[in-house]
């Protein structure tokens, strides 16, 4: 019992601290997806020609391609309003989630890998991708769990 | 700090991060990913044997799919199948992808 109050204690953060936490959070997400739009629609012609030789995607390939890098935008603009941080962080959690779930099914379901995953992290395998997704995805759901508190 | 700082703060990071990627981005552009489509050449670091293709075309199996080059003051690729100018062109050592030309 004692035990359970201590390590609450400690793990109490005051409102202000949490309100830096999540800001620095949003301007992590802000950073990321404004330099990864920007990157894809310098290269959108690659980008879609990339996204082609999926099979999930396939006939898709040119809206998901004009898809990815406006809803980036747009998530961005919403998480700059600071009153609407929290669906700022929901909509890159859902984001995040999604393409990392695409990694994933790509990884494990033996397709045909393309050789280049684009923009930021084109160096990065598509299993080292999945890792830095997954580091976001954290990144989300502790910032929508600390903004909600009082 | 007020809502006005921080959506101000919020537009710049947003600015520099959009500029930066822009900004590196064009810098890259004398450096172009070519295909090894023709194993005559097998070496990575002959230029002969590449050609430029704007989707990804490589497959697994191999040792050799794409190397990087920097094409210096020679015309930017337009075309797919356009071949890598075999002067003023410079390998970019470590970026070599492994797998074939499909």
């Amino acid at each position: 019992m004692e035990t359970t109050l201590n390590k609450q204690t400690a793990f109490r953060l005051s409102a202000k601290t949490r309100e830096i936490i999540v800001d620095i959070i949003a301007y992590s997400f802000i950073m990321l997806f404004m330099y990864t739009a920007a990157d894809k629609l310098l290269t959108i012609k690659s980008f879609a020609s990339t996204l082609a030789k999926s099979p999930l995607i396939g006939g898709y390939h040119m809206i998901v391609a004009w898809a990815i890098p406006i809803i980036e935008i747009i998530i961005s603009i919403i998480l700059i309003i600071p009153s609407a941080r929290k669906t700022g962080l929901q909509a890159s959690f859902l984001l995040m989630t999604t393409f990392t779930l695409y990694l994933t099914y790509m990884v494990f379901s033996g397709s045909k890998l393309p050789c280049h995953c684009g923009g930021v992290i084109s160096t990065m395998t598509w299993q080292q991708h999945i890792w830095f997704n997954l580091a976001f995805v954290t990144l989300a759901i502790f910032g929508i769990t600390i903004s909600g508190k009082k | 700090m007020n809502n006005i700082k921080k959506g101000a703060i919020g537009v710049l990071v947003a600015g520099l991060a959009f500029g930066v990627s822009m900004y590196s981005t064009k810098k890259t552009q004398t450096v172009f990913t070519y295909y090894k489509t023709n194993m005559d050449y097998p070496s990575p670091t002959d230029p002969r044997g590449y050609e430029y293709y704007s989707g990804d075309m490589c497959s697994p199996g191999g040792t050799l799919c794409t190397a990087d080059w920097n094409i210096g003051s020679n015309p930017a690729p337009s075309n797919d199948g356009d071949p890598l100018p075999t002067t003023g062109v410079t390998f970019q050592s470590n970026s070599v992808t492994s797998g074939h030309f499909e």
